[in-house]
């Protein structure tokens, strides 16, 4: 049998089914795996192994009297720490929120659960979803599994770490400003954002209200469509949540590019702002392999990226600065340095700039989603730049904007980072496949079609052992 | 408002909002917060806005129904 560490959901869903591997043995060696490895990592901020058996052993008795659950029944999975799961703490890794004990599961944790999901634990988190990487907090930040002196992205950098090393092969994440796709493309993982309110909220801590997103990372593209298809659904109690009932997001996998339009918006990566020639060549490379793959390929142009960042950050720092306003007054002290100075870039914001730029995200939503009457999909830069090295503040401040993934908590349709390759160091490189509103079966699609003609997903980082 | 922001004046915006607890080294903070702040303003295309343009969330009366 494969490492059991290295299974995709989809190949263990068919072990577990079919009784061929127990879900308590699963289980189990995930556990020793993290306690070997994540000393080095620090991918997980509360590790629950104790749950995680008590869930595979539910999970063994409910398969072995035949009621299979589905895809997740029995298979590990760990959740960002600032997602409310019953009975633990939601600490946003923040001092400010370290006994915040959450009274109920989130929807998306209770949909895991019904799913019947083993629980690993909570993931290391930038601190309030935006202060990361930081060192002055109560838990050491996630490093990068392909070399840990590297970063990992974030803010959902457990995420990241614990899928890409073999602790989980399916971990949620949160997407504000492209929060998912950050650590997906460092660590050489799938990350998915998808359409604003396909996702409930409800129970995540908010970064910014308009722009919160909730989302997979995983190993796999498969994998990352089989969970989001577990954990979309409208939520009458979240005022964002659609009740737009699209298509499955498995539903057109394995149909190929073939007559696809795919627009390439090359001017983000080589012209608003210059990619790090590795990262560059593996973008347009991909974008080539798609041609070759029977898709049309064409290069596309929106607004500058600086005005969709601009108007991302204007919007994000807004609401951000309301939640936080009370405890920045009362306890300024206890927050890290690089979240405190993110969040009071909101205190003066003008009121009519915060509404400015949401009319702004009007127009330029409007004016990219025109550009698909004439493509299916768009490709474009995740990051600038290779993973920098986690203990060098001035390269982390440097990439922490050189992306191209705000854009698109804008716009609001799906958009999925995945990798296409690795720079001579061998860190990941990765490329992100952005559609319109609903259309996630149509991205996934796509980079189905890259993932099954490359063989970036074989490759697994060889791990540092824990002291 | 001034582009050009000392710690002194950072000091009485923030004591104006009710930041009365950030030491010396988090006004810096703000200051610096302040003036990305700014520089985000100024590259905002507003001049592309008309009066009729919505923003991108309005209330809408049977929400949550």
């Amino acid at each position: 049998m494969t490492d059991l560490a290295w299974l995709t959901v989809a190949e263990a869903a068919e072990l577990l089914r079919g009784r061929k591997l127990s879900p308590v043995e699963y289980a189990r060696a995930l556990i020793a795996r993290v306690e070997r490895h994540d000393g080095k990592l620090n991918a997980f901020l509360r590790f629950t192994p104790e749950l995680a058996l008590e869930d595979a052993r539910r999970a063994e008795a409910e398969i072995a009297r035949g009621a299979w659950r589905g895809p997740l029944h029995g298979v590990p999975y760990a959740l960002k720490d600032i997602i409310d799961y019953a009975g633990l703490p939601t600490t946003a890794h923040s001092k400010i929120l370290k006994d915040n004990v959450a009274a109920a599961d989130a929807p998306v944790a209770a949909k895991l659960k019904a799913a019947g999901g083993v629980f690993m634990g909570k993931l290391a988190t930038h601190e309030f979803a935006i202060g990361g990487p930081s060192f002055d907090l109560p838990w050491p930040p996630a490093r990068n599994p392909w070399n840990r002196d590297h970063f990992c992205g974030g803010s959902s950098s457990g995420a990241g770490t614990a899928t890409a090393a073999g602790f989980v092969p399916a971990a949620i994440g949160t997407d504000t400003g492209g929060s998912i796709r950050n650590p997906a493309s460092m660590c050489g993982v799938a990350g998915m954002k998808p359409t604003y309110g396909l996702v409930s909220r409800r129970g995540v801590l908010p970064l910014a209200f308009s722009l919160d997103h909730v989302g997979p990372l995983t190993r796999t593209v498969r994998d990352n469509a089989l969970v989001l298809d577990l954990i979309a659904g409208h939520d009458p109690l979240d005022p964002g949540s659609t009740s737009h009932a699209g298509e499955k997001c498995t539903a057109q996998l394995d149909r190929g590019v073939k007559g696809l339009r795919v627009g390439v918006i090359r001017h983000f990566y080589a012209r608003d702002m210059q990619a790090d020639p590795e990262m560059a060549a593996g973008i347009d490379a991909a974008a080539k392999k798609l041609a070759e793959l029977g898709a049309k390929v064409s290069e596309i142009e929106t607004a500058p990226l600086g005005e969709y960042i601009a108007c991302n950050r204007t919007i994000m720092t807004s609401e951000a600065f309301a939640i936080h306003e009370q405890w920045l007054r009362e306890r300024p002290q206890d927050y890290g340095t690089l979240a405190r100075e993110r969040l009071m870039s909101g205190a003066f914001v003008r009121a009519a700039d915060y509404v400015n730029a949401t009319r702004l995200r009007r127009k330029m939503a409007d004016a990219f989603h025109a550009l698909f009457s004439g493509i299916d999909l768009a490709v474009t830069a995740s990051s600038m730049d290779p993973p920098c090295r986690i203990d060098d503040p001035k390269a982390v401040e440097h990439t922490y904007l050189r992306q191209a993934r705000a854009a698109f908590n804008l716009t609001g349709g799906p958009a999925l980072s995945v990798p296409v390759g690795f720079s001579k160091a061998g860190l990941p490189l990765a490329m992100q496949i952005v559609g319109k509103p609903f259309t996630e079966a149509l991205v996934y699609r796509v980079a189905q079609a890259y993932e099954q003609a490359t063989q970036w997903v074989a490759r697994h980082p060889a791990l540092p052992t824990a002291a | 408002m001034k582009d050009d922001l000392t710690l002194e004046e950072i000091r009485g915006m923030a004591a104006a909002i009710g930041l009365t607890r950030l030491t010396d080294e988090h006004l810096q903070q703000l200051l610096r917060a302040t003036q990305a702040a700014r520089a985000r303003r100024a590259a905002l295309p507003i001049a592309t806005l008309g009066p009729a343009d919505e923003p991108a969330h309005v209330f809408r009366p049977d929400d949550g129904k």
